[in-house]
């Protein structure tokens, strides 16, 4: 009910339907994202879908992001090409720890 | 006709043994109503030593969940150790690599928030040979 909230007023709670990443989990392991979507549904509960897709655009990219790693793999994509040019043209070379011969200490 | 004595196959003296014709069925074995008590007395029995069997089952679980807790602070100690030296070894890769690129910022996180994200481990193999990679992903497996 947008002005009458009857939910906290008669002590319900009918939002048990909704599955998500931070509800209850078996032996109460959380999940990988379960911050960024806590962060999230508690910036936009309760103000409407207008609203929270304005107010909390940082919340939902960064639980895009952490979902889904799209700018993480990309990053990471870009560092390797940069690498495997700069091995090409020979002005890297990598290091022991990152050609496998490396001493996996801890 | 003259009461000549011919041999004829006659009885013994006296008669044959008795025997008995009459039909022979006699009740034996277990009634209806005791099979069937022996019947659910077993399966009470069953459902006895599986009730057993399983509260010794949950204890040896919790045994084992302990188990885990209590090893839990030095395997997590030494994970958190490998993965910030894994972490620092990029980041200082990634700076040698990266310098050239223009508009570059090494170390930049990809997220706006300042939390501690844990790293996947795409980001702690990226720069590491594939077979790594793929044995850290794929090395465990937990069926047969």
């Amino acid at each position: 009910m947008p002005f009458v909230d009857i939910q906290s007023r008669l002590g319900l709670n009918l939002d048990r339907w909704l599955l998500v990443q931070s509800g209850e989990q078996p032996y109460k392991r959380a999940s990988r994202c379960h911050a960024f979507e806590k962060e999230w549904i508690d910036c936009s509960h309760g103000i409407g879908q207008t609203r929270a897709q304005k107010e909390c655009k940082l919340e939902f990219e960064d639980f895009y992001e952490c979902m889904h790693r799209q700018k993480t793999h990309q990053r990471l994509y870009a560092i390797r090409q940069q690498r495997d040019k700069m091995i090409k043209a020979g002005t890297y070379t990598p290091p022991p720890h990152h050609t496998g011969k490396g001493e996996e200490s801890p | 006709m003259a009461g000549s004595k011919v041999m004829q196959d006659m009885p013994p003296s006296g008669g044959y043994a008795p025997f008995d014709y009459k039909r022979n069925l006699p009740k034996r074995g277990m009634s209806g109503y005791s099979m069937f008590g022996i019947g659910v007395g077993i399966m009470l029995f069953g459902y006895w030593k599986l009730f057993k069997w399983n509260r010794e089952r949950r204890h040896l679980h919790i045994e084992e969940l302990e188990a885990k807790i209590a090893l839990m602070p030095l395997l997590q100690a030494e994970h958190d150790r490998r993965t910030l030296r894994m972490l620092r070894e990029n980041l200082e890769e990634e700076a040698i690599i990266m310098k050239d690129v223009p508009g570059w910022k090494v170390g930049e996180s990809v997220f706006h928030t300042e939390r501690w994200v844990t790293p996947m481990s795409e980001e702690l193999f990226n720069l590491k040979p594939r077979e790594e990679f793929l044995r850290k992903r794929f090395g465990f497996l937990l069926y047969v």
